[in-house]
């Protein structure tokens, strides 16, 4: 057995000591430390501290001398190593393939997990949030959210309040409230825009624009759109949709730690709330229908006024148009296949009259 | 027993170890960094793609692999140093940290829309926000440093950090503070303060290093800095960092050993300089790659209203774009390894000069134990003592 030249430290000092390597039965036997025996460090407690097949001089540890090093720069020991200590040239490939395979597939089962399971506890924890809250958070972006939409058609957003229209439209409004029973308090504004445009806020606020008022053929299909946004809001869609935004973009921030930019950021949460998006439309549609009927209205003009509306949008710049996350016309028509639709009309001519001039000064 | 005897030390240096043995012999390199840019590039590549697949999973294990790579590609007097981090202690670490952080902004999340109306409220919500943030950030870099320290080795001792995190990042704090109050001015105040208790509670084993860096030194030209900032284009402020980087450097000890920097401005800015124009055209190719794929599969005539221009693309527009956002900003990542990161490490270690002797023999292993959590994990334990 040939001995060879190393410096060892030996965990506990700075001293670098000269020592002499050899090859034995049990493991490294390390001599001319300051030690009056020699050292063995067993093979199987070996570990390497670089890569010792492509680096030289390079460094061993033993597990049972932590910190203690050895240093050695003759590659005649790697075939001893490759007999002795094969573990110290790093698992094999097969095994690092594994790895990396494992690692993949839990990812794989991590993202899965995030994009079905975070919608749903998204609406869990939707679902806890008090009804005053939703309302508070409502009132911050109410303003802002008119004044946007009023801009995309030039006006100044006004409340409209002729009394006439405001009576018919309190009318219709507490006729649903009451025929659905939701524990939310609805306040409807008529916006003196010239949007075709409604839309719900968490806790019960819903805006609707004067044009949607223009564009709607019978108080039935405005009945229907009040509906359908009182859906949203009794479904806690908007509060669903803003708990899932925060949730994805700290998601997503977390996960890619110093790699996600904002860009990732926002086309993932805009990603994930557009398929759950289609899926609220429908549902919101489902329980308007329902709503409708428990309070006695013709649920007709849900699927009238919204074809309409797919033809108008056609035409329409994207920014304009309320349609782009709706289900098709098709699947809304399916919805109320076979349903006899017998209920009253939503209001008088007069009182259709008096809302479709609610703007008037 | 000094440090000059003949050992086995990297044949690239065979005059290193008796570099510093007298004291009147003249300043030598300390350090030598002999790491290129394909065995980094290879690396930070590998880290890349797994990152990708794994949805960033990997980065801990990429990482604790990058660091073992860095660490002991430099050579300190003939020795190697080595990195003794674990992944998993990253990786815990960081899931503890991200569950409080979490936590933390979530309640200012629903505060802030709760208080909503109410703008004053609000004003100094995010103050207080700004405040905790920046709080945890200079906390969070002294623990990080602690956790390096503690996990490189030299000759199998480790190096260590004493002092608090709470009292380093309340010091910061009001050092910046002040900075703001002076609109600047004392920023080198701020500096050498923080470099002095982040020096001054480094050890090496049981051994302390030292540092006597005083701000005046620095004073005048900070101001001549920020007076050249306009007719320089900035550039005058990367003169001044180099400059204070010697001067810290200088005022550095460890026992008998004092340290010296012949860095200059012009090699630090050729690097900022070459990395810069690679990361402009590599963005610039790849942002107009994606912008392609983009113009062909959405209808542009709206974009200018639309406020959110994601709203008219199918979901599988949007996952492509998310998918080459990805790359692009790993490829990014890796660039700035190879064009950055590394030129950097070289340009400083080449620079790098030591006077001195120190006596090795008095240098025992360090009582600080390393402990077994991450970065992030002791960010966290120390957070909830607060």
């Amino acid at each position: 057995m040939s001995d060879y030249h190393g410096s060892f430290n030996d965990g506990s000092s700075a001293v670098r000591q000269d020592v002499s390597v050899s090859i034995d039965l049990a493991g490294l036997r390390i001599t001319g430390t300051d030690q009056a025996v020699p050292i063995i460090w067993p093979f199987t407690e070996l570990e390497a501290v670089d890569n010792i097949a492509t680096q030289v001089p390079f460094r061993i540890g033993c597990t049972s001398w932590p910190d203690a090093r050895l240093t050695l720069n003759d590659q005649r020991l790697l075939s001893d190593f490759r007999v002795h200590a094969p573990h110290l040239f790093g698992p094999p490939v097969s095994k690092r393939l594994r790895n990396i395979a494992l690692s993949i597939a839990g990812a794989g089962l991590l993202g899965a997990s995030i994009w079905f399971g975070l919608p749903l506890a998204s609406k869990w924890v939707a679902s806890t949030v008090p009804i005053e809250w939703e309302v508070a958070i409502a009132d911050q972006f109410s303003g802002e959210l008119v004044k946007e939409f009023a801009a995309m058609t030039n006006d100044e957003p006004r409340v409209c309040d002729n009394r006439a229209g405001l009576l018919a439209l309190d009318g219709l409004i507490v006729r649903l409230a009451e025929a659905g029973g939701s524990p939310y308090d609805f306040q409807v504004q008529v916006i003196d825009g010239g949007l075709n445009n409604a839309f719900a806020l968490p806790g019960g606020r819903i805006f609707i624009f004067r044009g949607l008022l223009e564009f709607a053929q019978s108080p039935d299909q405005l009945a229907a759109v009040l509906a359908h946004e009182m859906g949203h809001v009794t479904l806690q869609h908007g509060t669903t949709a803003i708990v899932q935004g925060l949730g994805i973009s700290f998601v997503f921030s977390v996960l890619l730690g110093d790699m996600g930019g904002g860009v990732v950021a926002a086309a993932g949460e805009i990603l994930l709330r557009m398929s759950y998006s289609r899926e609220a439309e429908a549902e919101a549609d489902r329980s308007a229908i329902a709503l409708l009927q428990k309070a006695d209205l013709k649920f007709g003009g849900l699927s009238s006024f919204f074809e309409r509306l797919a033809e108008e949008d056609g035409d329409l710049p994207a920014a304009l148009q309320m349609l782009s996350t709706h289900p098709s016309s098709e699947q809304r028509a399916r919805l109320t296949e076979g349903m006899e639709d017998s209920g009253r009309p939503a209001l008088s001519d007069k009182e259709w009259q008096a809302l479709r001039d609610i703007c008037k000064q | 027993m000094p440090f000059n005897e003949p050992g086995t030390e990297a044949p690239a240096q065979p005059a290193m170890a008796t570099a510093a043995a007298s004291a009147d012999q003249p300043a030598q390199q300390f350090a030598v960094y002999d790491g290129t840019m394909g065995s980094v590039g290879k690396i930070a590549v590998v880290n890349a793609l797994l990152g990708l697949f794994t949805l960033g999973i990997y980065r801990f294990w990429g990482k604790t692999n990058m660091r073992r790579h860095l660490w002991s590609r430099v050579t300190l007097l003939g020795d190697r140093l080595e990195y003794t981090g674990k992944a998993m202690e990253l990786l815990l670490g960081f899931l503890v940290a991200a569950v409080a952080m979490a936590a933390l902004s979530g309640a200012l999340v629903g505060i802030q829309l709760l208080v909503g109306g109410n703008e004053a409220l609000r004003v100094s919500l995010t103050t207080v926000y700004m405040v905790v943030l920046y709080f945890l950030i200079f906390f969070a870099v002294f623990r990080a440093r602690r956790y390096r320290l503690l996990r490189t080795q030299w000759r199998g001792i480790r190096f260590s950090q004493t002092g608090s995190a709470r009292s380093y990042a309340l010091r910061a704090m009001g050092l910046l503070f002040l900075t703001g109050f002076t609109l600047g001015l004392t920023y080198p105040y701020m500096q050498n303060h923080l470099q002095s208790y982040r020096t001054n509670h480094t050890w090496f084993g049981n051994r302390q290093l030292a540092f006597d860096g005083r701000a005046s030194e620095l004073f005048w030209k900070w101001v001549l800095a920020l007076v050249l900032f306009i007719p320089t284009l900035g550039i005058s402020l990367l003169w001044y960092s180099v400059t204070e980087f010697r001067y810290f450097t200088s005022r550095t000890r460890f026992g008998g050993l004092s340290f010296s920097s012949t860095l200059t401005t012009m090699k630090v800015f050729l690097i900022y300089l070459v990395f810069a124009i690679a990361f402009f055209v590599l963005y610039l190719v790849l942002i107009g790659g994606i912008g392609g794929v983009m113009a062909v599969t959405t209808d542009f005539s709206s974009v200018g209203q639309a406020d959110n221009p994601f709203a008219h693309m199918s979901p599988v527009t949007v996952l492509g774009i998310v998918i080459a956002s990805l790359v692009v900003v790993s490829l990014l990542n890796v660039v700035q390894f190879i064009l950055f990161l590394h030129p950097m490490i070289r340009a400083v270690t080449e620079t790098l000069l030591v006077t001195g002797t120190i006596d090795l023999d008095d240098i025992k292993q360090s009582d600080a134990q390393r402990g077994g959590q991450g970065e992030g994990l002791a960010d966290v334990l120390d957070v909830g003592a607060i």
